[in-house]
């Protein structure tokens, strides 16, 4: 596909309707808002595609709000989700955090699906999020979904351990008109607007900007990084990061039965992060993307089509070489699905999805992550799925998807002639058939309790760098390895929900089994191949994971509300084992079972009275180790607590002020390897017009 | 039958309520009725603006029927629908061409069910819409269940919107 200019894609970006037009205030498409206000709760379609309330979900999820974004005192959205029982979320930067779902947890986590709207953003190179580089403003936000376990029967093969889906307001039924300016520590300032248009009861849009910048935190000498010519902190210390971004949305209900919806975004963003590996970089990423979404209620039931594209070009920095390498990413989606209530029991839904996604080098720079003058890796795949809901009895219901990816991945371009000598285009060309399957049965003996047994399995494909990537030079290559088995997670789960009245809130418990298959990274041993040092993309091994969830929520008729929670997780790992100067080694740092905390104690408690708002929260990890960067060298990380709070004055209707702290106990712990994670604050001030 | 597209007139067919002597189980609450209001909003073609409310008494019921018709005399607000009430006798129920109505004491709803009008029949009686005696039932404490009558709102040509209709229950 033709890249379009960066003017372009900015024009296309805030492209209005000029047409005003008659037709229904409320078309056929999900009125979240109007929804939650008629049942009193949030509701949601990411469990099985149907819409649904949160209560009855048959996947263990939890909905997040926009009060309670608001209230959070988070600068970014991973700081919103630390209130989730079960997360892990590591910081590696000031702006960059990665989720882990039920452990799992390092730097560039990337088996959780992330998206907005049902689009994927993670990049095509390693499948990342870089949340620094997300168009899209916290004030936006109508909900955050978040679903625990494998989804991919639903979601597609990156819904490896779970899905976060960040669903924004709709401009016709949720007008946002916000400007906020804040400053705080690190030299941080933020100013973010969003203004809605609505141009008729049927067609409206909203304009959103933000800019963004701060220092960043620190990085400790480590002695085993690589040796380096630069001192160890320039990729790091002297850069700020960074974030500009502009974005549109704009919903028209065509008539009571229709309505079409389009999207897109522009960011621009510079920012400290770590890769698997837990190296240190420095990434620059100029980021587009659109969506468009038509909905159709008929007689054939609800028709939902949609397509997308993801643009990125990314710059690395890595510290170990202060080299910069470059890489593109490129994602088309189109899918269509279908959504029928035949009888009154029976729920069905089908759909069929095509996905083409490029991870190549940028601009025939030397040193591109994919090769030189421009190589590229693409994955191609078609999927078919099809989702079942039955109302076995008015107490029990049970869900089935099901879905199959056929795939297809072969490569394109100059390989390194270091590389050439042993590789050739002809051995990245590879098909592949996974399967995706979810099953929940579902259990509600009274209107307070609900039982639920889940079993899902799920692939997931290997990211473009993993089967393609030649990065390096001088005699030393990292490369990725195409003909490894897809990674495969298959994941048991029994959950209870208890709603406690008495303290008006609710009680849940879940137990929870996974066996993961397959897993996938870059080797810390070299391999001398042909005279050359290679560093491999390996199967991992295989780990068995088992772990459970408590929570307690309640509320107040004083506006006090309140939550804890504790996790557990045991992973065990059974790395592939390789013979390295005579003994036998791990050959690469996915050792879960160390870089995952075990226990994970969470709690939040706010009131809101009058004018006043407050809270305050946090989650408590126990220790668990990092690795020096690029090594299979393990680096103690001690247990640490996390709290964040917020304090809001509404000093009139239309103006609120803030106080905002992030990290309040533990200033400078160390959450990945060296890099020392420092307290917060920010003011700001937030109008309503 | 007046349409219930939006317009800048906002008057909308009636709802009816039918209530018994005593505020028994069924009962209609203020947040019943904004429930109402709400669900109304999910209908295909969606109701929308300011509504007149029909309070249905027979001659038992009529002092509670003005009780209520007090508490509520300045509309009873539920998103972007208004439900303003307003007396009707039992008698005059089925004959009214009211496109709406609200039964509180099922028993005696047979003669409404069966009179083959086009119209909304609802009640907060729990499991009339199980049986057939409502089209619609709706209970907000505690919590929100609305379930739907599909024979009956067929037969009345009556429908919900798609995604609404796929978080009721349906009998």
């Amino acid at each position: 596909m033709k890249r379009l200019s960066q003017s372009s894609r900015v024009l296309v970006g805030a492209l209005m309707l000029s047409t005003t037009l008659p037709g229904a205030a409320r078309a056929q498409r999900i009125d979240y808002g109007s929804l939650q206000e008629l049942f009193g709760e949030p509701v949601t379609t990411s469990a099985t595609g149907k819409p649904q309330r949160a209560s009855e979900s048959p996947a263990t999820m939890q909905i997040i709000t926009a009060d309670e974004i608001r209230k959070s005192g988070a600068f970014t959205i991973p700081q919103i989700l630390e209130r989730v029982a079960g997360l892990d979320i590591v910081t590696s930067n000031i702006t960059q955090q990665s989720i882990g779902v039920r452990g799992f947890a390092k730097p560039q986590a990337t088996q959780t699906l992330i998206m907005i709207n049902g689009r994927p953003l993670f990049t095509e190179d390693l499948f990342e999020v870089e949340w620094n580089a997300l168009a899209i403003q916290v004030q936006d936000i109508q909900q955050i979904e978040v679903v625990k376990g494998p989804a991919s029967a639903l979601f597609g093969f990156n819904a490896f351990r779970g899905v976060v889906n960040i669903i924004t307001k709709d401009p016709l039924q949720s007008p946002v008109n916000t400007a906020t300016i804040a400053a705080g520590n690190y030299d941080y300032f933020k100013f973010s607007a969003s203004k809605t248009i609505p141009f008729s009861p049927s067609l409206a849009a909203r304009i959103s900007a933000a800019y963004q910048e701060s220092d960043q935190f620190k990085a400790k000498q480590l002695p085993f990084d690589y040796p380096t010519t630069l001192p160890i902190d320039t990729a790091l210390n002297g850069r700020k990061a960074k974030h500009r971004s502009v974005s549109g949305d704009i919903v028209w209900a065509i008539n009571d039965k229709s309505s079409l919806r389009v999207e897109s975004g522009w960011v621009n963003a510079d920012h400290s992060s770590q890769w698997t590996t837990f190296s240190n970089v420095y990434s620059r990423q100029d980021a587009w993307s659109m969506r468009a979404a038509y909905s159709l209620d008929s007689d054939l039931g609800l028709i939902n089509i949609s397509g997308y594209v993801n643009q990125v070009d990314l710059q690395w920095t890595p510290n170990y070489s202060g080299v910069p390498v470059d890489s593109y990413s490129e994602a088309i989606e189109t899918r269509a699905e279908d959504l029928i209530k035949i009888g009154t029991d029976h729920t069905i839904r089908l759909s069929a999805e095509y996905r083409r996604g490029t991870g190549g080098g940028g601009n025939n720079k030397v040193t591109d992550v994919f090769g030189i003058n421009g190589a590229r890796f693409i994955q191609e795949t078609i999927a078919l799925g099809g989702m079942w809901d039955w109302a076995l009895s008015p107490t029990v219901s049970l869900t089935n998807s099901l879905r199959v990816d056929f795939g297809k991945q072969w490569r394109e371009g100059t390989i390194f002639p270091d590389v050439a000598r042993f590789r050739q285009n002809s051995d990245y060309d590879r098909s592949m058939t996974p399967l995706s399957f979810n099953s929940y049965l579902t259990w509600r003996p009274t209107d307070d309790d609900t039982l639920r047994l889940t079993v899902g399995g799920a692939p997931q494909l290997t990211p473009a760098c993993e089967s393609a990537c030649q990065t390096g030079g001088g005699g030393v290559y990292y490369i990725g390895s195409p003909g490894l088995p897809l990674a495969r997670i298959t994941a048991y789960e029994v959950a209870y929900d208890r709603n406690l009245d008495a303290i008006g809130g609710l009680f849940r418990a879940a137990l929870w089994y996974q066996d993961i298959r397959h897993s996938k990274g870059f080797a810390t041993l070299p391999a001398a191949n042909a005279g050359v040092l290679l560093f491999p993309v390996v199967d991992g091994g295989n780990s068995k994971a088992i772990g459970t969830e408590l929570e307690l929520h309640g509320s107040a008729s004083n506006g006090v509300y309140w939550s804890v929670d504790y996790a557990y997780v045991d992973i065990n790992d059974d790395p592939t084992m390789v013979l390295f100067q005579g003994a036998l080694a791990v050959n690469h740092p996915m050792e879960w079972e160390k870089t995952t905390s075990k226990h994970k104690f969470g709690g939040r408690i706010g009131v809101q009275q009058g004018p006043w708002e407050a809270e305050i929260g946090g989650k408590h990890y126990s220790g668990r180790y990092g690795f020096a960067g690029g090594t299979s060298i393990p680096i103690r990380v001690p247990s640490y607590t996390n709290v964040q709070g917020r304090v809001a004055y509404k000093l009139s209707d239309s103006l609120t002020l803030a106080l905002t702290g992030n990290n309040l106990v533990d200033n400078h712990h160390v959450e990945t390897n060296g890099v020392r994670i420092g307290t917060r604050y920010a003011l700001s001030v937030t109008a309503q017009f | 039958m007046a349409s219930r597209r939006r317009a800048a007139c906002l008057v909308m067919p009636a709802l009816s309520l039918f209530l018994t002597a005593t505020a028994a189980q069924g009962a209609v609450t203020t947040k019943d009725m904004q429930i109402i209001g709400r669900m109304l909003g999910f209908f295909d073609p969606p109701y929308t603006g300011s509504i007149q409310v029909g309070i249905v008494y027979d001659a038992a019921g009529k002092a509670e029927a003005e009780a209520l018709m007090s508490s509520m005399a300045s509309g009873v607000n539920a998103g972007a629908i208004t439900l303003q009430p307003k007396l009707v006798a039992l008698s005059d129920a089925v004959a009214s061409g009211v496109p709406v109505l609200l039964i509180m004491n099922t028993n005696q709803s047979s003669q409404i069910m069966q009179a083959g009008r086009k119209a909304v029949v609802i009640s907060t009686q729990p499991g009339c819409a199980d049986n057939g005696t409502c089209m619609v039932s709706v209970q907000s404490d505690p919590k929100v269940e609305i379930t739907l009558n599909k024979a009956a709102a067929e037969a009345a040509g009556i429908k919900v919107s798609a995604s609404f209709r796929m978080m009721i229950k349906e009998r």
